[in-house]
């Protein structure tokens, strides 16, 4: 790891002030994926900037209908949140599955948002693959058991951040306080970027920018919303595929539905072919597997992942029927 | 002068004992048998140096930083085929805080690069940082050749040599009773199973990467480094460096696990050294975690082409299987199968080849060879049985006349609940559970060399010493429990000292052969102490020497109630300060012994997640045995690993080799997947007390066996459970939705 400037800031402004002024600075909440990113030299910063005593940002409020998240409250704290519990349910599913309690105690709402991929050709020092400036993406054609299943010609990242689903689900916004000194919130929706449209970063977030929380939009009385992951073990490990619904009911009928599935592209997607196989419909577990037929049908899996659509396919029907399952009241 | 003395031993296990008669020199005691009364061997002992680790008072080779210390690393090449054309040694010498450098050739390394991440030069620098920035700035030349770095890319036409000109594939020979093999299994009149099953590359991941740390006073050279041979260690460096044996102390007090890939000093060991000496300051070198999954062993993988037929007794009447596996640039792929079944040995046919790769070389693996064996011929065992209409169980049961596993099936089908297995492929649903049994046999009966020194103050104080390691299973507290029950002293009030050349020889921990080799030599040299005090106390009390035993902490008479005393009181009979003994292992007594290996069983209970692919293990059940135990709580826990390392062997670890480049593309913890807590089963341990008369302890090494038919077992359950057989291992959810797919389920 390359020596560097560490800064300690106490407030959001000061923190700003800094990641303003030097030049090439990166926030740091837990360290949990930046420590990675430092060791590996996949980032090189002059200078980091430790969030840790910066108190304003961490906590959950519910505010204006929404509830608030910010953006250095723990993994843990989400988890165990009640707040969260009620009607935000697919957000404490998605954070009780990631990582491991050592993680979860440590990492963040933002650095969860604002992690970088895990693909093992991007992490692996001597691959100058094209997401670092070279020329090939070895998954490809190399050894993408793990890889993306859509929109995988140009890189072929999945999405590591199980918030991101779940947040979405929820309609949530990103609050973020740009270089310039103003805030900005921008819709989870357009949040991603996608390799095709910049292959260095995987948010639109700038030089500068930081994420001060995320607000999400809790169900109602007759919603209910999960999150589903699979992964090969049980104790820390990276989703093959996850997806995270929202329903809402009216009697047996679905009035609307979010579907998003992810660690399947290099962004979590929306998806609403799969929701409009709902919509309107009275709710039948039938009728979830055929929004997971829906939510494949255009899949492009590679050499040795083409098992992640039949694995898709059923993780998006059992996201659905837990989440119908919840709207109906059996929370 | 030695005089013999003839003891009358009964050997076995419940109801199978055999009487014998062995002759021994009288400085051997009496060896435990069935009838011998144990007070504190076979009881539960918490290791004596748990409280230590837990609270990081151990130190490792991990936490050695001798003062003015330098940090020790390599170059590596990046390409996993190349010829080294040149590296400026100049340049890097000169790097900041750069203070030592050592070439390829000093080290005696090839320049032939054939694996992605050999190292190709020798640092120390001040700091990490300093080794970092110099290793990265390194200016290396080679010319890049194409590789063979996995099998698919090894045995294509046309493929990259990895050894010179030799070939790549080592095709083996065909047996002589090939053809007769082959007439009976065609002959219409065996039900025959076919299959071909395959195992994974799997690496030791050791939770203390290897390493070592070196430090020269004058010409004597001590060595800190974690492993499983100090006196193997000792040898290799006096070889390599010049140096003799006794210019050298290795010290492994504590060790982070072996596996198998610790039994060499390593060219770590040796580049230590090199640099130490050269820059007059103690260097340290451990590897980190890409370097240990790439650069320091692992377990061949395996591809098992079996066909099995059997009669209309449900016997094996046939059996030809062809295995080939790759070593990567290593030796010794081989896959131990058949092993276990009485299977005619003129009606098998076996054929063992390899296949060389551009990757890291392999190393033995706890139990070298059989778990993969285990898992081929398991698979085929199952089938065979279905084939027959036969239970698994019951085929085993003709199948196997050993009569400790004999015990163990049927023991062992109760605590799993056998008698509830469906059908293959009855159950129905999204979740489905089966039931799945496999065995295992080792030896580990031990031998020479090992010897033991006890000492007994007149303080009343006890000392046990072995020069050689514990690799994490209890050796130490092992001394105290044994000497402890030939002294009737409580483990806890024994001193150890374990990992030091300097103390007396010991074996490398390999073959589980540790306890086995050293527990006996502990006895005697206790035994010896104890007969010198005896003859004190004899001429104190005024009694014969014979009728008095050490037990309970006192030295008694049997016949004379009155005459005794305790093992303090004792002690201070001692004139000039201590006595002392060493024991020294003799050969295992085979014709005396009931049996020469241990015998084993597994029982797993699984339930599969047919919409995601999952398997969870619901339950394992180990019958083992290990001749007489030792120490119950550390024989179970040798046991326990073994399953837990059999089932991420099972569903998880795999290394991945990538075409491109030729990295282990995977060479980290994280997506080289090992077991965790939540993957947990219920674990039921039943350990079988077997008087093997193999050694005075009637002990035998449990390390191994534990981990051979763990993955066969649970392969057998998901078979019971969907209905289908998955036939390579990791059964990761992509192989378990493509066979329930495959199989229309
Ligand atoms: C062993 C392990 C297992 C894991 N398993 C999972 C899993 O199952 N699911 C999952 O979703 N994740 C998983 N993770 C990833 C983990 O959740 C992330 O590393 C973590 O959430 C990042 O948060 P952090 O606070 O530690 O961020 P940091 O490491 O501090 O930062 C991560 C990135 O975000 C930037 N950043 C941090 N905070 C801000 C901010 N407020 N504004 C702008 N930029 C910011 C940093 O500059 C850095 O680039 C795992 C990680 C590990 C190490």
């Amino acid at each position: 790891m390359r020596n560097f400037d560490y800064y300690l800031p106490s407030t959001t402004s000061e923190a700003q002030d800094v990641l303003k002024k030097v030049k090439g600075a990166r926030a740091k909440a837990g360290g949990t994926d930046l420590m990675g990113l430092l060791k590996d030299r996949l980032t090189a910063p002059d200078s980091v900037v430790s969030l840790d005593n910066v108190g304003e940002l961490t906590g959950i409020k519910e505010r204006d209908g929404g509830v608030w998240i910010g953006a250095t409250t723990t993994i843990a704290t989400v988890a165990a949140n009640k707040t969260v519990h009620r009607g935000g349910e697919a957000v404490a599913e998605a954070a009780a599955r990631t990582g491991t309690p050592l993680i979860r105690n440590r990492a963040t709402v933002g650095g969860n948002l604002c992690q970088r991929p895990r693909c093992w050709y991007f992490r692996h020092p001597d691959y100058p693959c094209s997401k670092k400036g070279g020329e090939t993406c070895y998954a490809q054609e190399g050894e993408n058991k793990y890889h993306a299943i859509f929109d995988n010609v140009t890189c072929n990242i999945i999405h590591p951040s199980n918030l991101a689903p779940a947040l979405w689900a929820h309609d949530a916004k990103i609050h973020v306080l740009g270089a310039n000194g103003k805030t900005r919130d921008i819709g989870i929706d357009e949040f991603w970027v996608l390799p095709e449209e910049d292959m260095s970063k995987e948010t639109v977030l700038e030089d500068g920018d930081l994420v001060t929380g995320v607000t999400y939009t809790p169900g109602g009385r007759s919603s209910g919303s999960a999150y589903v992951e699979v992964r090969e073990k049980q104790s820390y490990d990276w989703a093959l595929t996850n997806a995270a619904a929202r329903i809402d009911l009216s009697g047996s009928r679905v009035k609307d539905v979010r579907l998003v599935i992810s660690a399947v592209a290099p962004v979590p997607m929306r998806r609403e072919d799969a929701e409009a196989v709902l919509k309107g419909k009275a709710f039948s577990e039938d009728l979830a597997w055929k929004a997971g037929e829906a939510a494949v049908a255009d899949a492009t899996p590679l050499r040795d992942n083409k098992y992640k659509v039949r694995l898709l396919k059923a993780t998006v029907a059992h996201t659905l029927i837990a989440a119908a399952q919840r709207a109906k009241g059996g929370k | 002068m030695k005089k013999d003395k003839t003891h009358k031993l009964k050997l076995g296990y419940k109801g199978d004992v055999k009487e014998v008669e062995i002759t021994l020199p009288d400085d051997e005691p009496r060896p435990f048998d069935m009838t011998s009364k144990l007070d504190i061997m076979g009881k539960r002992h918490q290791k004596v140096d748990a409280v230590m680790k837990v609270t990081g008072r151990a130190k490792y080779t991990h936490d050695m930083k001798p003062a003015g210390m330098l940090f020790g690393g390599f170059v590596r090449c990046p390409h996993a085929k190349a010829n080294l054309q040149s590296i400026d040694m100049d340049k890097l010498a000169k790097s900041p805080g750069v203070k030592a450098v050592v070439d390829a050739e000093t080290l005696r390394m090839p320049t032939t690069i054939r694996y992605a991440g050999q190292p190709v030069a020798a640092l120390a620098a001040e700091s990490r940082q300093a080794l970092e920035e110099a290793i990265r700035n390194a200016d290396v030349s080679y010319e890049v050749l194409p590789h063979a770095a996995r099998v698919d890319q090894a045995t294509a036409a046309d493929a990259p040599q990895v050894h010179g000109n030799r070939g790549n594939v080592r095709a083996g020979r065909d047996p002589r009773q090939l053809a007769e093999v082959n007439a009976a299994l065609n002959s219409g009149k065996l039900k025959v199973a076919e299959v071909v099953a395959r195992t994974q590359v799997q690496t030791h991941s050791c939770l203390e990467t290897h390493g070592t740390a070196a430090q020269w006073n004058g010409e004597h050279l001590t060595i800190w480094t974690s492993t499983q041979a100090t006196f193997g260690v000792r040898g290799q460096l006096a070889r390599g460096l010049g140096v003799s044996e006794s210019n050298i102390t290795v010290i492994g007090e504590f060790m982070g696990g072996g596996f198998g890939s610790k039994f060499g000093a390593g060219y770590w060991s040796l580049a230590a050294a090199r640099l130490a000496k050269k820059a007059g300051a103690p260097v340290k070198i451990m590897l980190d975690r890409r370097e240990d999954q790439t650069d320091t062993g692992n377990r061949p993988d395996s591809i098992q082409d079996m066909k099995m037929g059997v009669d209309g007794d449900g016997k094996i009447a046939a059996y030809s299987v062809s295995n080939t596996g790759t070593p990567g640039i290593g030796r010794g792929a081989s896959v131990t199968n058949p092993m276990i079944y009485d299977i005619p040995r003129d009606m098998t046919a076996s054929r063992r080849g390899e296949v060389a790769t551009n990757a890291g070389g392999a190393q033995a693996f706890r139990a070298p060879g059989h778990p993969q064996g285990s898992f081929g011929l398991e698979t085929v065992m199952d089938l065979a049985a279905e084939k027959a209409g036969i239970d698994p169980v019951e085929f085993r049961l003709r199948n196997d006349s050993n009569f400790v596993r004999q015990q163990q099936y049927k023991e062992g089908a109760k605590k799993i609940g056998w008698a509830d297995r469906k059908k293959n492929g009855a159950a129905t649903g999204r979740f489905r559970t089966g039931y799945g049994v496999a065995a295992a046999k080792w030896g580990g009966t031990g031998g020479p060399r090992a010897e033991v020194l006890c000492r007994i103050t007149n303080d009343g104080s006890i000392e046990v010493r072995n020069g050689a390691q514990d690799l994490g299973v209890g050796t130490r507290t092992l001394l105290a429990v044994v000497a402890g029950e030939e002294l009737g002293i409580d483990p806890s009030q024994i001193k150890t000292a374990i990992g030091n050349t300097n103390d007396p020889i010991g074996p490398g921990s390999g073959g589980s052969r540790t306890a086995a080799s050293i527990a006996p030599a502990a006895r005697q040299a206790a035994f010896l102490v104890g007969r010198e005090l005896k003859a004190l106390v004899a001429q104190h009390l005024n009694c014969e020497a014979d009728d008095l035993v050490t037990k309970g902490g006192k030295v008694s008479s049997l016949t004379d109630g009155k005459k005794s005393m305790s093992f303090k009181d004792a002690c201070r009979l001692i004139r000039q300060g201590d006595i002392s003994a060493v024991g020294k292992r003799v050969r295992n007594w085979r014709d005396a012994t009931y049996m020469n290996g241990v015998a084993g069983a597994q029982f797993a209970k699984v339930t599969v997640d047919c919409d995601f692919g999952i398997v969870k293990v619901d339950k394992l059940v180990a019958l083992q045995d290990c001749g007489l135990v030792i120490n119950r709580l550390t024989a179970e826990g040798q046991v326990f690993g073994g399953m837990i390392q059999g089932l991420s062997y099972a569903l998880f670890e795999e290394r991945h080799m990538d075409r491109h480049l030729g990295h282990m593309i995977n060479s980290d913890l994280e997506m080289y997947k090992i077991a965790g807590p939540a993957d947990m089963p219920e674990m039921e341990v039943v350990l079988y007390d077997v008087a093997n008369g193999a050694n005075n302890c009637s002990v035998a090494g449990i390390g191994e066996p534990t981990m051979i038919p763990t993955a066969a077992a649970i392969a057998g359950a998901v078979h019971n459970a969907t209905g289908v057989r998955v036939t390579s291992i990791p059964m990761t959810p992509d192989k378990v939705l493509m066979a329930l797919e495959e199989g229309g389920k």
